[in-house]
């Protein structure tokens, strides 16, 4: 990508386009920032930095409480707030009219990041589509870099290159924008779990600017009815040292089993927790907030045991980065077994028992 | 009432190959009709036997989509569409969101009409974006729900339950709006035989022998850039706002694996350290 002729055409993408500057939507429900959001100030903040332009995150909520700032904390430049009493839960239509009016009529950033939530998937594609804009789904790396387009003979610099597992993983496909159409922001939806949130720094100072779309009835259209959320629990898997995953074998006696080598970890102190594959979510033994993979969380513990998987990609998409990887699993071929640093080949139901056994007379992994 | 599903057909999962040049090989590859656009077809097969009406498929492909289409008749779909062009080729999401809907105001299903509800799969086994839906919807100006489950059609309103983190919830959306069909909805039907027998007429097989739909055929409709009336520099590889830079392989982290039994997982752990 950096090889290119003497004579080729140069421009910078921001002066192209004339944007400037990184935005984060940062995501909130029921008056709480989503940790994804933390997550993306760390990408945010570095790509703004080697740009040499501002950060901003955008919040949009019916009360945003101290959101603003903590994002000032964690590196924002300019918090833009966006409130409205009917802005409780996430509907498409007022969150697209509010992030596109402030792109198209206050500021188009070069950049724009989202969280790759059930929100961040659904609005991320609308926006893009209303403001003219590239958008790149579910990325795991972000970066700058410049582009160099043969039929053109243009090099653009300083541009997103947003990268997302595809072809099931075996390729790392780096996504630019085109610089036959050359449109900002360059939009992107990563991951939960996948960006290290930055440390919080309460002495940092930033602007808060309050935005009011100039909304139309029909963004209102659409009415919410009711919203459950499993038992109110919302569990956050990304900043434990060690996680516990069970398969669909493992079944109600495993999970328990599960459950009480957790407990045992966390009672030594251990930050500790259980998870489950997709089969194990629908199948019922676990909640779909506790699922690892691409259709639930990504984690990369220091620690990751999983009991009873063999390891569809699927699955190994959300834990395959974890430091070390250990296996209890009946079939020592699978694919699990084979990606892993330890298997202890055997039936779960008689593993369990004695790691227990251990944790609780003091084994913590090396914890 | 009209149901219009979005259907792509994809290379089946497990068989996907990549070529010397590192594409996917779409052409020799086993396809079948997307996993989640299965989803979205049951959900407006179903629509139909409950409040009556039609079913049309939608598609964006190479002319051997009519495959997927035959399959989707032969459930009781009762017309398909099909726009296909080589313009369109190398399109991202952004292009495909506008030849779609492009494609459905030239088939007459506008924002002010009521009598029409669209949907597709959450997203494509290929693609994997879960873009395409949002952005069809906000080219025909409609409301949208992602991630929906099951969906219920009073007068000119739809009640929808989406899945969100942990939960659901229930919307009210006046029609038209589109739904994006989640995996966890109810799975696609068999074939019906009288449907079958009534596609069968107008089915052959065209020079590699894949089954197409007969020239002329009433319940099919082949359309290209120039039919719909698309501008060709929002459309393929050069209307997109987006590009694939580089795909570089991933190179697999090798994990030295050591076997061993509960008793020894403690020294293994410590060797780690």
């Amino acid at each position: 990508m950096s090889d290119w002729p003497e004579d080729a055409l140069m421009q910078r993408f921001s002066e192209a386009t004339s944007s400037e500057g990184v935005m984060v939507f940062a995501e909130m429900v029921d008056g709480e920032l989503l940790n994804v959001g933390r997550e993306l100030m760390g990408p945010g903040r570095e790509m703004a930095d080697q740009l040499g332009v501002s950060l901003t995150a955008m919040l949009i909520h019916h009360d945003v409480g101290s959101a603003p700032q903590d994002l000032i904390s964690l590196g924002a430049d300019k918090v833009v707030v966006v409130t409205d009493p009917r802005l409780e839960h996430f509907t498409t239509l007022p969150y697209t009219r509010a992030l596109s009016d402030y792109l198209m009529n206050v500021h188009r950033p070069e950049i724009l990041l989202m969280g790759a939530t059930t929100t961040g998937r659904d609005l991320a594609p609308r926006v893009a589509s209303r403001v003219d804009a590239g958008v790149t789904a579910d990325c795991t790396k972000l970066s700058v870099g410049p582009f160099y387009h043969r039929k053109t003979k243009t090099v653009t610099t300083h541009m997103l290159e947003a990268h997302r597992p595809s072809f099931g993983e075996s390729k790392l496909a780096c996504i630019m924008s085109n610089p036959q159409q050359l449109w900002a922001p360059a939009m992107a939806t990563a991951r939960p779990g996948i960006f290290v949130a930055p440390d919080s720094d309460s002495s940092r100072t930033g602007e808060v600017e309050d935005f009011t779309p100039s909304w139309s009835e029909k963004d209102f259209d659409v009415e919410v009815i009711d919203v459950r959320r499993g038992g109110g629990e919302r569990v956050e898997l990304g900043h434990c040292k060690i996680i516990i995953a069970g398969g669909i074998p493992c079944g109600q006696t495993g999970f328990r089993e599960i459950h009480e080598l957790s407990e045992s970890l966390k009672s030594k102190g251990i930050d500790a927790e259980w998870a489950a594959s997709r089969a194990a979510v629908d199948a019922g033994y676990a909640p779909s907030t506790r699922q690892i993979g691409q259709t639930g969380q990504s984690v990369r513990p220091p620690i990751y045991i999983a009991v009873a998987i063999s390891g569809a990609p699927q699955h190994m998409a959300g834990m395959k980065d974890s430091a070390r990887i250990i296996s209890i699993n009946t079939d020592e071929n699978c694919t699990m077994v084979q990606s892993s640093d330890a298997a202890i080949i055997g039936d779960y139901r008689e593993v369990l028992p004695s790691i227990i056994e251990k944790v609780q007379s003091g084994f913590t992994f090396g914890l | 009432m009209d149901y219009v599903v979005l259907l792509k057909q994809v290379p089946k999962p497990k068989e996907m190959r990549v070529t010397a040049e590192g594409t996917l090989d779409r052409a020799s590859a086993p396809s079948q009709i997307n996993q989640d656009c299965q989803h979205a077809l049951e959900l407006a097969l179903s629509l139909k036997d409950n409040y009556g009406g039609r079913v049309v498929v939608v598609s964006m492909g190479p002319p051997n989509f009519q495959m997927s289409h035959i399959t989707a008749m032969e459930r009781g779909v009762d017309e398909t569409v099909l726009l296909s062009d080589r313009k369109l080729g190398g399109s991202d999401t952004w292009s495909t969101g506008y030849a779609l809907s492009g494609t459905l105001q030239h088939l007459g299903y506008s924002a002010d009409r009521d009598d029409w509800i669209i949907m597709g799969g959450r997203q494509t086994t290929d693609g994997d974006t879960a873009h395409v839906p949002s952005q069809v919807a906000e080219n025909l100006g409609i409301p949208q729900v992602t991630l929906a489950e099951t969906c219920e059609i009073e007068s000119s309103y739809a009640t929808v339950r989406r899945i969100v983190e942990g939960g659901s919830m229930d919307l009210r959306m006046p029609l038209p709006c589109m739904l994006s069909i989640a995996p966890t909805a109810a799975a696609l039907r068999g074939r019906n035989m009288k449907a079958a027998v009534k596609v069968k007429k107008h089915v052959t097989k065209d020079d590699r022998g894949k089954d197409v739909f007969k020239d002329g055929a009433p319940i099919f409709r082949l359309l290209s850039v120039d039919d719909v009336g698309l501008e060709e520099e929002k459309v393929g590889l050069s209307g997109s706002p987006t590009i694939v830079a580089a795909a570089p392989k991933v190179e697999k982290a090798t994990r030295d694996l050591q076997i061993t039994d509960a008793l020894g997982i403690q020294s293994v752990v410590e060797g780690w350290q």
